[in-house]
């Protein structure tokens, strides 16, 4: 850092004694401050002798005061030089003991050291020792001294003209020391205001010096604040350290990454210089404990430092920043004084100003903006505070306290990368902390997971299977699992089995332990490892088989999933136990219903099932006959699925799984719907749900209370369909299902078509946004947009615009010629709405629906589906609605603007209407044109005069979703 | 004129704004009366006048005694200090000593004093009397008394009375002798940090000392004078730099025109490269109101609490309503237009005024007739008063 052998940290707190050269190189960040100190100088200059601008400098510790103070001195000596004019400059020890008790010692000390840049000796250093006081001779003695450093200047400025600066710096703590007395401070502002004065005085302090009224110093400063660095200052200054041995031309920048770490520290520091001086070493590391021993080396060093800090604070400041620090930050104004049983916020508000002004603590606005949040700006402060106030947590784990800092020095996957790395150096703890950090702020958790949940038996036939014993009790390492990952995966990686299958399920368990803290790659990557390692087959197998639910589950990579599965199901090892080779078959047979193989899957699948009851795994046979339920259906052999799936059920109750149940419950719901037999469909659909309710799988449950509304919906049960596609909805948004959410959303918006919801409008609109933006996986959705009609009538049932016009809006040009938008929907809709709410709901409905069909039409590619779709509308609505009131009123509202159809449509309505209100509708249809005579009697279901009644017209069947 | 910007000390020269009706008034006063005080709020310009009128004098050669009284503690060290700064060309204090009686016991300290050596304050302290008769005397017999200036006057009589409260009589018997001195011929001008009234009523002095004394208030800048104090402060520095628009912003942000608080809202803008206007709000919040306009909050909340320690009563059924009527009168407010509440006389209310008027508060006007308008004494006052919610 400079020319010195002496080491940074000691350096740093010597300013004094830096040589101009090494002030000049390591000057940042103070370039305004210094400017605006340099124009004080230059205004006394030119007014001396005479009223002269004395400044003050004002910062927390830390902050760069002896700094610029240094910087002042360079530049004044360069002024000085320039000018062909002496300007003394006294720059006082930091500390001024010699002056205890006695103020007129200042005048004197400075007349000393006055004499001695005048002499080039040191009479100061003798000259000034400390004199016992003797208060009844102040004032005396004051005049004197002040007559005596009159007489020091009048030596050195022997024109008269010019002038001295003298730097005192805690000023401060000078004034409440020996100027405390009120006299001593009217002296010295006299001192200070005197004419002809010749001296210039510059102070630093860190708490106020003038800003008590009752005081003789009020205001009689220039008062120039430094503030923090920040970031961007921080990165100066790194940069030049990190060059510090290279010439400027030969200055290599930060890189990115480097950047980003000096960004970490500088927001650790609060844009504190000195903790940026004494932290810079640390950008050069990359281990964390390192970086730990350097803070708990610099909490050390700056114990008196940090000690000072808090001692200037006054006692509430003192209390409230133990509050801050003890009950965690940040915290609201609010919340910490609740902390504290203050009366309220207000009573601690003063208080907290006064820790903002000495930047102690920063407010930052909350997420929500509504609040302002504080917490202490130094980080290492916060860590020497902890580690002083015996915080236990602090003392064990070094690390546990800096995590700010770790969070933002490193980045996701480096944090990952300490975690593993300390896991491997055999330091759980760490690990642990750094596996929590990277995990920060992820997707929240989807609740069951078959690779977490499923272990405990995996964990048991894995046991079974396996010579040698495992180096933890079972019942431990699932309790240690839920826990402590990080000490089974450390105790895991220390065991060293011989036998293939004891290494494979060492390295099963291991990657359990690791998924449990969020190192889901990792735990892949030990796995994988272990294949390529393990070339006994019954191991492959095993580790093959994990490896499949560990990607299907917490990857969710589906496709990864079938290959390691159909590996595992490919070659099962005669030598493995039954029930694993249950599960093999299992396993092979899942695959092959994945991709579409479901006779294959349905013969494998009853195997594995005869083999789990050879083996008397009850539960593996309750998912052998479910996986064989799923085919049957998907088959179309509803009966047969229906019966397997309530056996599977059964033995699922036997085994006392219960998400199990749920699952084969759930398909037995399904065929039952299949068959039409929805009664019975809703009641096992239910039975279902609550069942997954129960074993915690929110997957699970939406899917059957999906089921539940799609059978409500086809016996017309609409209220209660729409709630049980809602709840689907929000169980399966609550988990991120995309695929779940869309279905849901399918029946939520079919039931809206007859229930006005606008929650469900809503729903299908948030799943669209969703889809819209992100890329659809491997999975194949289905189109949103297959279901505008349903939307469009949900809309018009409920008359909410708002959403749809914004869905239009957004998505105007994905909206192209759809030849399924029949309108029958819509017209239905309108029709619901009349019979609901009454005439003025109806026609309100369409005429808000109208406009909007006709923006469908007006989007880009979209001929002709204005006319086919406006007609489809009316047909339905006509054929729903008696009323020729209504009937009228909106063919009033098909105007030509709607399209060229409109008009024609609007005369088929009025004729409708007419026909509606004749006590001879035949007489009339009579005398009609014939076409449109036809189109009211199929409406109205009205026999032509001398044919046979006609048969209603089928409707169509309700659209089948899975 | 380049107005050199300096903020905290009594300025003159380059870095004094003029301010000539303001400063010729102040003249005049003095001339036609026995004196002027001037005690009311720091930092609002009232040193800067007392330093032209002592360049005034000085230039018209006319003899002039100044000395600045912070610090001093003791009768004996006023005295000192005066007899130091009394015009060696006056002769004053040859003549006062020689109105002292050779025996009698202060002549040896007296003789001490005016050759600038302290004594024991002990020994002088029971014969003041005589040593004030020897400088009425002195006084009564100079063809030309010096004008008289005391800075921070009122401090002194704090630092006295703190260190001995029962020390009131020794004040009393002081200001009883100024205001011989003054019959004398010695003109004054008091100036001060601390309203006189309030310590009067506070210590139980006789204030009637000082109601010889004409009492002088610094107003704000007008808009006119802010404006063109602005113009030669930036003009030159600026070098075309700070315009129109920088001035207009800077008066709206300022809020308060007292000289110092343009300065100070100068200096932390920086004239010679200033910021755009839009900054300048975000500067005034940050850097200049919490360390200046909040401390005057705080003072007139100190100020006006202090009148509750005073007198209870007074402050709330007195003090709180003529605030009210004068702060929030869209014009001044005459004398008879406030009401005297049950248990108070004119005389109280004078003297609460007399402390408004000393504390910063209100200031009055007087027409022709002598009939007082009271007004608030600045913006600064008067955004007091819409903070505090006192009503």
């Amino acid at each position: 850092m400079t020319d010195s052998p002496t080491p940074p940290l000691v350096q740093t707190f010597m300013t004094h004694r830096m040589s101009d050269e090494a002030i000049l190189m390591l000057a940042t960040g103070r370039e305004k401050e210094t400017e605006r100190v340099m124009d004080a100088v230059q205004r006394s200059l030119a007014a001396a002798p005479g009223a002269l601008q004395h400044v003050l400098i004002y910062g927390p510790r830390g902050f760069g005061k002896s700094f610029v103070a240094r910087l002042v001195q360079i530049e004044t000596a360069q002024l000085a030089a320039a000018q062909g004019m002496p300007i003394p400059f006294v720059l006082l020890p930091e500390e001024q003991h010699n002056l205890t008790r006695n103020p007129h010692a200042l005048p004197a000390y400075i007349a000393h050291r006055i004499a001695d840049l005048r002499t080039g000796e040191d009479q100061s250093w003798s000259g000034a020792m400390f004199q016992w006081p003797d208060p009844a001779q102040e004032a005396r003695q004051w005049a004197q001294a002040v007559e005596q450093l009159d007489g020091e200047l009048d030596r050195f400025l022997p024109t008269g003209q010019g002038m001295a600066i003298v730097v005192i710096e805690n000023f401060d703590y000078l004034l409440a020391s020996v100027f405390k007395d009120e006299a001593a401070e009217q002296r010295l502002r006299q001192w200070l205001d005197r004419r002809s004065n010749r001296l210039m005085l510059i102070a630093t302090a860190t708490g106020s010096v003038d800003m008590d009224y009752e005081r003789p110093l009020f205001q009689a400063f220039q008062s120039i604040r430094l503030e923090p660095w920040s970031p961007d200052t921080c990165i100066v200054y790194f940069n030049r350290y990190l060059n510090r041995g290279r010439k400027a031309e030969e200055a290599v920048p930060l890189d990115a990454a480097a950047e980003a770490k000096a960004r970490a520290v500088a927001d650790f520091i609060g844009g504190n210089p000195r903790l940026a001086q004494l932290l810079a070493d640390v950008l050069e590391t990359q281990d964390a404990l390192s970086v730990a021993g350097t803070m708990n080396a610099l909490a050390d060093k700056l114990a008196d430092y940090y000690r000072r800090r808090i001692d200037d604070l006054p006692s509430l400041a003192q209390g409230l920043l133990d509050a801050l620090v003890r009950g965690g930050e940040p915290a609201s104004q609010t919340e910490l004084a609740h902390r504290v049983n203050a009366g309220g916020q207000s009573d601690i508000a003063r208080v907290m100003q006064g820790l903002q002004r000495a930047d102690i603590i920063r407010g930052l606005p909350a997420l929500d903006g509504r609040e302002t949040l504080y917490r202490v700006t130094d980080r290492v402060f916060v860590h020497f505070y902890r580690l002083r106030q015996g915080h236990q947590l602090a003392l064990k784990t070094p690390l546990a306290t800096i995590l700010d800092f770790l969070r933002a020095f490193y980045s996701r996957a480096e944090q990952k990368e300490q975690a593993m790395q300390h896991l491997s150096a055999g330091r759980p703890a760490e690990a642990r902390i750094f596996a929590d950090l990277a995990r920060e702020g992820g997707a929240p958790s989807a609740g069951f997971n078959a690779y977490l949940l499923g272990f405990g038996s995996l964990l048991q036939r894995l046991a079974r299977g396996c010579d040698e014993a495992l180096p933890v009790p079972i019942e431990q390492i699932l309790h240690d699992l839920d826990e402590r990952p990080e000490d089974i995966a450390n105790r895991i990686d220390r065991w060293k089995p011989e036998t293939p299958i004891a290494r494979a399920a060492g390295a099963i368990i291991a990657a359990q332990a690791l998924t449990r803290l969020g190192l889901a790659a990792q735990a892949d990557e030990r796995l994988t490892q272990e294949i390529v390692a393990n070339a006994d087959s019954a191991a492959q197998f095993l580790l093959h088989f994990e490896r499949g639910i560990l990607l299907f589950n917490v990857a969710r990579d589906r496709t990864s999933a079938i290959r390691c599965w159909a590996t595992a199901g490919a070659a099962i090892p005669t030598e493995l136990p039954e029930s694993l080779r249950a599960s093999a078959l299992r396993s092979r047979a899942w695959a092959l219903g994945a991709l579409g193989r479901h006779e294959e899957a349905l013969g494998t699948a009853r195997e594995a099932a005869d083999l789990a009851a050879q083996a008397g795994d009850v539960r593996e046979q309750a998912e052998a006959r479910r996986d064989a339920a799923f085919s049957l259906g998907e088959l179309g052999r509803h009966e047969e699925a229906i019966g397997t799936a309530r056996e599977a059920a059964d033995l699922a109750a036997q085994a006392g799984d219960v998400r199990e149940q749920a699952v084969a419950q759930r398909l037995a719901a399904f065929s039952l719907g299949a068959l039409g037999r929805h009664e019975e469909a809703i009641g096992t659909a239910r039975e279902a749900a609550d069942l997954a309710a129960q074993a915690g799988d929110v997957r699970e449950q939406a899917e059957a209370r999906r089921h539940a509304a799609f059978s409500l919906g086809a016996l017309g049960r609409h209220e209660e369909a729409l709630s049980d596609a809602l709840q689907s909805f929000a169980l399966a948004q609550s988990v991120s299902d995309g695929q779940r959410t869309l279905y849901a959303a399918i029946v939520a918006i079919d039931a809206a078509a007859h229930v006005s919801s606008p929650e469900a409008i809503q729903v299908f609109a948030s799943w669209v946004k969703r889809a819209e933006k992100s890329p659809q996986d491997d999975e194949k959705w289905p189109d949103w947009r297959l279901w505008l009609e349903e939307l469009f009538a949900a809309a018009t049932r409920a008359r909410a615009w708002e959403v749809l016009d914004e869905l239009l809006d957004d998505y105007s040009d994905r909206l192209p010629l759809f030849p399924s938008f029949g309108g029958s929907a819509v017209g239905a809709a309108i029709a619901r709405a009349v019979a609901a709410e009454g005439r003025a709901a109806g026609f309100e409905a369409a005429r808000g629906i109208l406009p909007r069909v006709l923006r469908l039409s007006a989007s880009p590619g979209a001929d002709g589906v204005s006319g086919a779709a406006l007609s489809g509308i009316i047909a339905a609505f006509a054929r729903d609605c008696r009323d020729a009131g209504l009937i009228r009123d909106i063919a009033g509202l098909l105007t030509p603007e709607l399209g060229a159809e409109a008009p024609k449509q609007a005369s088929l309505l009025l004729t409708l209407a007419q026909v509606d209100e004749a006590k001879n509708p035949q007489a009339l249809l009579a005398r009609m044109d014939p076409d449109i005579a036809l189109w009211v009697r199929r409406l109205r279901d009205l026999p032509e005069p001398s044919a046979a009644p006609r048969r209603r017209a089928e409707r169509p069947a309700a659209r089948r979703r899975p | 004129m380049v107005l050199a910007l300096h903020y905290g000390n009594a300025v003159a020269g380059d870095q004094r704004f003029d301010r000539p009706k303001l400063q010729e008034k102040l003249l005049r006063t003095l001339a036609s009366s026995g004196g002027v005080k001037m005690f009311g709020l720091r930092r609002i310009g009232k040193s800067t006048l007392r330093r032209y009128v002592i360049e005034q004098m000085e230039q018209a050669r006319k003899p002039v005694a100044f000395f600045d009284a912070q610090g001093l503690q003791s009768i004996q060290e006023l005295l000192g200090d005066l007899f130091g700064a009394l015009p060696r060309e006056s002769d004053l204090k040859t003549r006062a000593l020689g109105f002292i009686a050779k025996d009698s016991p202060i002549r040896n300290a007296l003789e001490a004093l005016a050759s600038g050596t302290k004594t024991g304050e002990a020994l002088v302290s029971a014969y003041w009397r005589e040593a004030y008769n020897g400088i009425r005397k002195a006084l009564s017999a100079s063809p030309a008394p010096p004008l008289l200036v005391i800075d921070e006057f009122s401090l002194f009589l704090k630092n006295m009375l703190e260190r001995n409260p029962e020390g009131r009589g020794e004040i009393d018997q002081l200001l009883a002798a100024m205001r011989e001195w003054r019959a004398a011929g010695m003109k004054m001008l008091l100036t001060g940090s601390i309203g006189v009234t309030a310590l009067s009523r506070h210590y139980k002095l006789t204030a009637d000392h000082l109601n010889d004394l004409q009492p002088f208030e610094v107003p704000e800048l007008s808009d006119d004078e802010a404006r063109e104090f602005i113009r030669e402060a930036t003009e030159k520095p600026s070098q075309g730099r700070w315009t129109d628009e920088h001035t207009g912003k800077f008066i709206e942000e300022c809020g308060v025109l007292y000289p110092s608080f343009v300065v100070k809202g100068l200096l932390e803008i920086g004239v010679q490269s200033p910021p755009p206007p839009g900054d300048f709000a975000g500067i005034f919040a940050h850097y200049v109101r919490p360390v200046l306009h909040d401390d005057f909050y705080n003072q007139f909340n100190k100020r006006f609490k202090f009148y509750g320690e005073i007198d209870k009563d007074g402050q709330r059924k007195l003090v709180v309503p003529v605030l009210k009527r004068i702060m929030e009168a869209a014009d001044g407010t005459p004398l008879d237009d406030l009401e005297l509440p049950d248990g108070y006389s004119r005389i109280d209310l004078a003297e609460f005024l007399d402390m408004l008027v000393e504390d910063g508060f209100i200031h009055f006007s007087e027409d022709a007739d002598a009939n007082r308008i009271w007004v608030p004494a600045s913006r600064l006052a008067k955004l007091w008063w819409k903070r505090s919610r006192l009503t």
